[in-house]
């Protein structure tokens, strides 16, 4: 409050002498007015900031331009996707359905094992359902940060389009989201996604088939790529991976349980040790998230 | 076992628990074991997709995978990126599928 006072008094224009002019408030001859940063008083919401903020109400242009590195990024993520459909006898329309409907990828690519694997309906759905849930905590804290504008419908197509590394981009932006913002955010990253997925499919239909067989290991490439991330940040990420590794070949190979349900308990087996094990020390998840998005770090998630 | 079903089914369950935290505010305050299970659980679910599926995928060459994967694996450590070990660890297995 005071520190509003102060700023509008300051850049309120200033009466000036008759015989100078020079404003009368300097004491000395040659003092200049003070030099303050240039502070927007009329953006998005009327007069109410009044500090010094860059990130004021974000763009849809400014929106775009963050999701262009997720967007080129997950373009050779959704090829192997694409790749990895049509290994698994998927049609085009199939591939790009998935994409443009599910827009997650380990998500997807669990769907899709399970599929080839020939799971039952109900354990497809919850096996992905678990995968997910780690959304409703991403969720819960851009929710929080979401500017006054994205109210009431509009709150559904920010919550389709959450993923990790939408949510690790907007954690680091300061400020409130605005709608605007994150539509190009998501818009971007979503469009790689799809295109990705068609082109790698495409890509597919031309490789030679010793080729084609040897692509049947991208996906495990890539989880094994997410995996050793995830170890090099938190080192217990190995025990946990390791655990689950055992349980599921357990029940896959010895105890020959269907896959499905084989992998929602393994999940289950490895999530309760890893929670069980995890080091206690800082309190609210909110620093917890870095762990699962290692370049989130940022006091900017409120 | 219809596929555009499953399509259907999958995405309903990435939907949900995605837009639950948008119109739920309970959320928020969790106890802290489900936090830490939430954030550990995709961790456990990579396991679980590397194995068995790495060394039955393959079957009878169950060798082709495992060194596809520890490629993968060992260049994710060495440059931290995705697109380099997914081309690294299909041109390993591919190696290992035609040559032995």
């Amino acid at each position: 409050m005071f520190r509003s006072a102060t700023v509008s008094l300051i850049h309120a224009p200033l009466p000036q002498c008759a015989d100078r002019g020079r404003p009368f408030l300097s004491q000395k001859r040659n003092a200049s007015p003070p030099r303050l940063p240039r502070i927007p008083h009329f953006g998005y919401y009327g007069n109410t900031m009044n500090h010094y903020n860059p990130s004021y109400a974000p763009t849809l242009g400014q929106g775009f331009r963050a999701g262009v590195p997720i967007g080129v990024g997950y373009f050779p993520t959704a090829m192997a996707f694409g790749l990895v459909c049509r290994d698994i006898g998927l049609s085009l329309a199939q591939a790009v359905t998935f994409s443009l409907t599910n827009f997650a990828g380990s998500g997807q690519f669990l769907a899709v094992n399970l599929i080839a694997a020939k799971a039952t309906a109900a354990a497809l759905f919850l096996g992905v359902l678990m995968i997910n849930l780690r959304y409703m905590f991403m969720g819960a804290a851009i929710a929080g940060r979401l500017a006054e504008d994205a109210i009431g419908g509009k709150r559904l197509p920010i919550a389709f389009g959450t993923t990790d590394e939408v949510f690790s981009v907007s954690a680091l932006r300061p400020g409130k989201l605005t709608f605007p913002y994150m539509m190009g955010l998501e818009g971007i990253a979503y469009a790689g996604w799809v295109a990705g997925t068609a082109v790698g499919f495409l890509v597919g239909t031309i490789l030679p088939y010793a080729v084609q067989r040897a692509a049947a290991v991208t996906i495990y490439a890539m989880f094994a790529s997410l995996l050793v991330q995830e170890v090099k940040t938190n080192r217990t990420a190995i025990l946990v991976a390791g655990l689950s590794a055992i349980l599921n070949s357990l029940f896959v190979c010895i105890a020959g349980m269907p896959v499905g349900w084989s992998f929602v308990l393994a999940m289950l087996g490895g999530t309760i040790f890893g929670a069980w094990v995890m080091p206690d020390s800082d309190e609210d998840g909110q620093e917890k998230c870095e762990e699962i998005q290692p370049d989130a770090k940022s006091e900017a998630l409120v | 076992m219809n596929i555009w079903l499953m399509i259907v089914l999958s995405a309903f369950a990435t939907f949900l628990p995605r837009v639950v935290p948008y119109y739920a505010k309970f959320l928020r305050k969790l106890p802290r074991f489900a936090r830490k299970c939430m954030l550990v659980m995709p961790v456990a679910a990579l396991g679980a997709l590397l194995f068995p599926g790495t060394i039955v995928d393959f079957s009878p060459q169950w060798y082709a995978g495992l060194l596809g994967v520890a490629v993968a694996a060992a260049l994710a450590w060495w440059k931290g990126t995705i697109v380099l070990p997914i081309i690294g660890s299909v041109l390993a297995t591919w190696f290992a599928l035609t040559c032995f």
